[in-house]
């Protein structure tokens, strides 16, 4: 199976080449022959190719750059995600799926319209905080971590609902956005390692992609440990459990 | 108010809080509420020195007060780090006269990335030093070009700026500007081709995002670049360590500048750099700069040696959320070709706040401490399974990690198994956790 990591040298900002490390040793520990294809600007896509896509988190400039790069490739990514072959963007790379990103100074930059929605940036401060989350994907909380300066309005399937952290506009608790088999959401940290039961479940999304597959229950006793000890820190922090 | 009354209010609270054992931003805290333009009336000395950047400012800050002072200058600086607006306040109305002038020849200030533009509203710096832009923090900063747009807006034009050559985004500040002087690291024995790192933040122009094009890789993205699109290349540097030897701890600067450094290592190489650059352009002689820095040794306390049981080792204070400053520790540890244990502490990621973020792993070369040397590695504190995960893809057996959440456990492992010379890998905030355990016996 062929996974891609898209602009995997430009949009990496949180660690989140942890995500693909770690999403490649689970693929494997199922029996699947997993070769990971590092694509970035410059480099010509065709996504009918890949089992996986990954796009991770980068400065707001950079980002740009990724977007005026993918713009080439609208309608590859969008057949490709219509055919429900799993995805994942993290942190800022999500907003370039939808209609535009206003940037700081004002400048509007076309996305891929890939969904409706719009994001603006402002430059004067981030939002920077623990997430605590719930989605209809898996039964554990998702935890992590947002560090953004956006704000994303018309998303009509939200991918996590919260009681910690920033949903896609400051007043809501609807974080991300959730579309066929691709996943949108601001919660870096990396999301796949920090949180056990959503990397199972992206295992078996891409493992289905191989006829015959079955899913072999296997532990892994530190992913689980480092998920409770976050989990357990951060929940003693929302507001109905502190004295 | 009346400033004059003011600024003995601030030197009142200033003494009562050094009574009572309380920190130096809370005067300055008071005193700007009473008059938040107070800064503006105080008659300040003619040359404003800031330091900036993410990594090396309180060691820079330290190596050149320790010049300008043991060369006859009188020099007000904010030597608790308190380099936060309040803290400033603080420390400038404390050097004040009651007439509201400051007393010293030379105000030098650690300025931190993100306050700057605050500060120097009140009042402009006549020099600029900026280290580095890493990432750093990134839970407080957001990333490096986030600081690089606020440092920008703390930059005035009347200001003369002292640059760190090799690192680009650093650089941009120079770009169409005459008042810089640039300084940097020639190539050198333990310079590599290739990025070793695992990211590259010198990968694409931080001014056009174009590719970027190195001779040659000192750590991470500093090194000799130029843009293959846009104008941004290392410039040519007034001040160059032309010779260093991290085995040896020394640099020499321009050719013929020696200074036996008391601490190796490249991050050491650039702050002593970036101290002589800026003492030079002060009117310090090279030669009084070279006996000033020689074998100095630092009083803030990065490395303190312990003694735990029968086992000799090192801490070696690094920044949680700061990759870089973890990747300066390991080079230390696995420089060591004797038989080592390694023990990373992860327990409370910030004391100034809390957060559970601890995707910076992820960007840490803990590859590297699958040398031979390192023979067992213990990880330890509230974060040790994140860092077990982490360790798990670094090619280390896994029979070498054990993995012991309690501190106190972890150090009597220690005592009783761990082999050879021990070094200690953890930030501030937890250091204490680890060393109120064992003996202290020399801090550099």
């Amino acid at each position: 199976m062929k996974l891609l990591f898209l602009y995997y040298n430009l949009m990496n900002l949180y660690g989140e080449i942890g995500n693909m490390r770690v999403l490649e040793r689970h693929l494997r520990d199922q029996g699947l022959e997993i070769t990971i294809v590092g694509k970035t600007l410059g480099d010509e896509l065709d996504f009918s190719q890949y089992d996986f896509v990954y796009a991770a988190s980068g400065t707001e400039r950079s980002q740009k750059v990724a977007l005026r790069h993918l713009l080439q490739y609208r309608d590859s990514l969008a057949q490709a995600i219509e055919r429900g072959v799993p995805m994942l963007f993290t942190g800022n790379s999500f907003e370039m799926l939808g209609s535009s990103i206003t940037d700081a100074n004002g400048t509007q930059h076309q996305g891929l319209g890939t969904l409706p929605f719009t994001t603006t940036e402002q430059g004067q401060t981030r939002y920077v905080t623990d997430a605590i989350a719930t989605c209809e994907l898996i039964e554990a909380p998702v935890v992590g971590f947002v560090n953004k300066c956006s704000i994303c309005e018309g998303i009509s399937s939200p991918l996590f609902h919260l009681s910690m952290g920033c949903g896609n506009t400051p007043d809501t608790q609807e974080e991300g956005l959730y579309y066929r088999s691709l996943l949108g959401t601001h919660l870096i940290g990396p999301l796949l390692v920090k949180n056990p039961a959503l990397m199972e479940w992206m295992v078996n999304r891409i493992g289905e992609r191989q006829e015959g597959f079955s899913y072999r229950p296997k532990r892994y006793e530190y992913e689980e440990k480092a998920y409770l000890a976050t989990y357990t820190a951060l929940r003693e922090r929302l507001p109905e459990n502190k004295k | 108010m009346k400033t004059s009354f003011l600024i003995l209010l601030c030197k009142l609270l200033r003494l009562a809080g050094k009574m009572v054992g309380k920190g130096s931003s809370l005067p300055g805290r008071v005193i700007l509420k009473l008059d938040p333009n107070i800064l503006q009336k105080i008659k300040l000395p003619e040359q404003i020195v800031a330091v900036t950047g993410s990594n090396g400012k309180t060691s820079t800050v330290e190596m050149i007060a320790h010049v300008l002072q043991s060369n006859g200058k009188k020099v007000a600086y904010n030597k608790e780090g308190s380099n936060q607006i309040e803290g400033v306040t603080t420390f400038l109305l404390n050097d004040c006269t009651l007439s509201g002038k400051v007393k010293s020849d030379l105000i030098l200030m650690e300025s931190d990335e993100r306050f700057a533009r605050h500060t120097f509203r009140h009042f402009t710096p006549t020099h600029y030093v900026i280290t580095n832009l890493y990432r750093d923090q990134m839970t407080r900063n957001g990333h490096p070009e986030w600081v690089y747009d606020i440092v920008g807006e703390s930059i005035h034009d009347g200001t003369h700026l002292v640059l760190n050559a090799d690192d680009p985004l650093v650089s941009c500040f120079g770009l169409g500007r005459k008042n810089v002087t640039w300084f940097g690291v020639d190539r050198l024995p333990f310079s590599t081709d290739r990025n070793t790192s695992l990211y590259n933040d010198g990968r694409y122009c931080p001014n056009c995002k174009a590719p970027m094009e190195y001779d040659y890789y000192h750590y991470n993205h500093i090194g000799s670049y130029h843009c293959t699109q846009c104008e941004l290349h290392r410039n040519d540097t007034a001040y160059t360590v032309t010779d260093a030897s991290l085995e040896d701890s020394y640099i020499v600067i321009n050719g013929k500048y020696r200074i036996d450094l008391s601490f190796s290592g490249i991050y050491h190489f650039y702050n002593t750099l970036a101290t002589f650059a800026i003492c030079n352009l002060l009117g310090v002689s090279g030669e009084d700069i070279v006996s000033s820095l020689n074998r100095y040794t630092m009083k803030s306390g990065r490395i303190v040696n312990f003694t735990a049981g029968e086992k000799e080792g090192t801490l070696l204070t690094s920044k949680h959320e700061n990759s870089i400053s973890y990747d300066q520790s390991i080079r230390v540890a696995v420089q060591d070709k004797r038989d080592t244990t390694v023990t990373v502490i992860v327990d409370a990621i910030s004391r100034k706040y809390y957060t559970s973020e601890t995707s910076w792993l992820w960007d840490i070369d803990f590859e590297l401490l699958a040398a031979d040397s390192v023979k067992e590695i213990i990880l330890t504190g509230r974060y040790c399974n994140d860092l077990a995960v982490r360790f798990s893809y670094c090619g280390i057996a896994p029979e070498k990690i054990h993995v012991i959440e309690d501190i106190g456990e972890a150090v009597t492992y220690m005592k009783d198994h761990a082999p050879g010379y021990q070094y200690v890998i953890t930030c501030f905030s937890d250091k204490d956790k680890f060393l109120d355990k064992v003996e202290r016996r020399t801090e550099e």
